[in-house]
């Protein structure tokens, strides 16, 4: 579980400090930092397991730095509890912004306290489970080494946070971008999920069971929901269809033949139940967009009640809010010296018969 | 409606372990804040009443709130005093309408469902780490219901509980 992100110079974030909680739901006003939190947990991932180099547009490019300060480096931390176990992460960034490029100043891992990876100014220091020193070497600034590094027999320690990273899935649904065909399966799915199908490939061949629990789940979630399954289109393309009941016959549909609001129901708890019980730690930006009313409840009473080690939510709707901001809201608060700093909701008096919702609907909550 | 999450998690995977499916729910739950969230459920309980009665034989209304120092007789009073004072028609003999008051508190079942004998009027049985992890009390209540037998001695106040369910098979 990430128990905690802290991030210094990054847009609008500085000197920030963000404990998160098995569940989470991040809330504020527009402009505070809740999707720039999204975005650093992206890209850390993308540069911890994709290894895209520091200035690549998904990573931290110069543009990223806050532009209220002349400060060139920026500092991003995590620290995960994994298996009982504390593993703190740290990322320093030197930023050149008059050539607009950026370097590794230092990237370094330990466990409960003991070294297991440090690169200080391009110079690496591998080190083993038991903290003893093992290779040094120097390497390329510009991206990170420690995604790098082979897994051994003596470095399960650093394997085992790469594997966390490597779970961790940042999403903000954007029904428009899903694609119905799937020509190869995919273990990654996109931001915006627009590889949904190619995931869900993955997960017929590597964990049909999964499968077979989202089309139980979705029985109870679409009306005349009959099956969700791939057909051959071609060679190698599969077509993601979803069979429905009807008054007198049954009828197929390609998935994008469903409404946006449909597929976005079909993707949400496909996230849910795809990851139950693999150890994702899920971020989901906005999960409510185009999703009726109704239909937000009983998939926040599924996320609360399925076994996902880690779920953090960013959403201003009111479903959102007054489920679970009240025991695991946090509120991203704009400071006036223009810091953004984290709080618990300012609790509403009861007497008032006021919902959460209603108190930040008026901006009491801050 | 419920006056906390410990509440909802509890009642919830009841229902579901009984049958419920998961569009089956709509959760009003007091929100975190000062003031008491007891209140808050009775309070609002009269104008969900007056929602219920507008879908009849449709729907079935939970209200849920620990008995604290006032018990299940007390809290019944409690509701049917909020509606009066709302100049709602109190809850009928024929009304799918459940009144659940775990006595002191929720954990004071949670207790005997660990396999203590509890005394109702201990304010101090411990919360559970996470909501969630009612799941394997739910599970033992819903074998004991299944075979219509509590363990003896059972907490009063969920012998009644299991009496106000009895009436929503009853009625349904």
């Amino acid at each position: 579980m990430l128990q905690r992100l802290y991030v210094d110079n990054y847009k609008c974030l500085v000197n920030f400090e963000l404990p998160l909680e098995n569940r989470s739901l991040l809330l504020g006003v527009n402009g505070v930092g809740k999707t720039a939190v999204f975005e650093i947990v992206s890209a850390l991932r993308r540069i911890l397991v994709d290894g895209v180099r520091i200035t690549h547009e998904d990573a931290f490019p110069t543009s990223t730095l806050t532009r209220w300060q002349a400060r060139d480096l920026q500092v991003f931390e995590y620290r995960a509890l994994l298996d009982e176990t504390v593993f703190d992460y740290r990322l320093e960034v030197e930023h050149d912004p008059s050539s607009q490029s950026a370097r590794i100043l230092l990237e370094r891992l330990t466990c409960a306290g003991g070294p297991l990876f440090e690169c200080r100014l391009g110079e690496v220091q591998l080190y083993r489970d038991d903290h003893s020193e093992g290779p040094k070497f120097k390497v390329d600034r510009s991206e990170s080494t420690l995604g790098r590094v082979a897994a051994g027999d003596d470095n399960r320690l650093l394997t085992r946070f790469l594997e966390f990273v490597r779970g961790i899935l940042v999403c903000g649904l954007e029904p428009t971008r899903f694609v119905t065909e799937s020509l190869k399966e995919s273990q990654v799915l996109e931001r915006q999920g627009g590889n949904f199908v190619d995931w869900y490939r993955h997960h017929v061949l590597e964990h049909m069971q999964l499968t077979v629990q989202l089309g139980r789940v979705l029985k109870d979630v679409l009306d005349g929901f009959r099956e969700i399954r791939l057909e051959r289109v071609g060679t190698e393309a599969r077509a993601l269809m979803v069979g429905f009941a009807g008054s007198n016959e049954d009828y197929t549909l390609r998935f994008d033949e469903l409404s946006d609001g449909q597929r976005a129901l079909v993707v949400l708890y496909g996230l849910l139940h795809l990851t139950n019980g693999q150890g994702h730690v899920l971020f989901l930006d906005e999960p409510d967009n185009y999703v009726a009313l109704a239909e937000i409840q009983p998939w926040l009473m599924e996320l609360s009640d399925l076994a996902l080690p880690q779920v953090v939510l960013c959403s201003h709707h009111p479903e959102l809010i007054d489920y679970l901001g009240g025991d695991r809201g946090l509120l991203l608060v704009r400071e006036t010296s223009g810091v953004v700093t984290v709080r618990r909701p300012d609790t509403v008096s009861l007497e008032s018969g006021l919902k959460l919702s209603d108190s930040v609907a008026r901006g009491w909550e801050r | 409606m419920c006056e906390d999450t410990q509440h909802e998690a509890f009642a919830r995977r009841f229902l579901k372990g009984m049958g419920w499916t998961l569009r089956d729910f709509r959760v009003e739950k007091a929100p975190q804040g000062r003031g008491s969230g007891e209140q808050y459920v009775r309070e609002r309980f009269p104008r969900e009443l007056s929602g219920f009665r507008t879908r009849p034989g449709r729907v079935v209304l939970i209200a849920m709130i620990d008995g604290d120092n006032r018990g299940v007789a007390g809290r019944l009073q409690d509701f049917d005093d909020a509606c009066r004072g709302q100049g709602v028609p109190v809850r009928g003999a024929e009304e799918n309408v459940l009144l659940l008051a775990p006595t002191w508190k929720i954990e004071t079942w949670l207790a005997y469902l660990d396999g203590e004998d509890v005394d109702e009027s201990r304010p101090d049985y411990p919360r559970l780490a996470r909501e969630g992890e009612c799941q394997r009390h739910v599970e033992v209540l819903a074998r004991m219901c299944r075979d219509r037998a509590l363990r003896a001695p059972a907490p009063p106040a969920l012998v009644a509980a299991c009496g106000e369910y009895e009436r929503l098979r009853r009625l349904s």
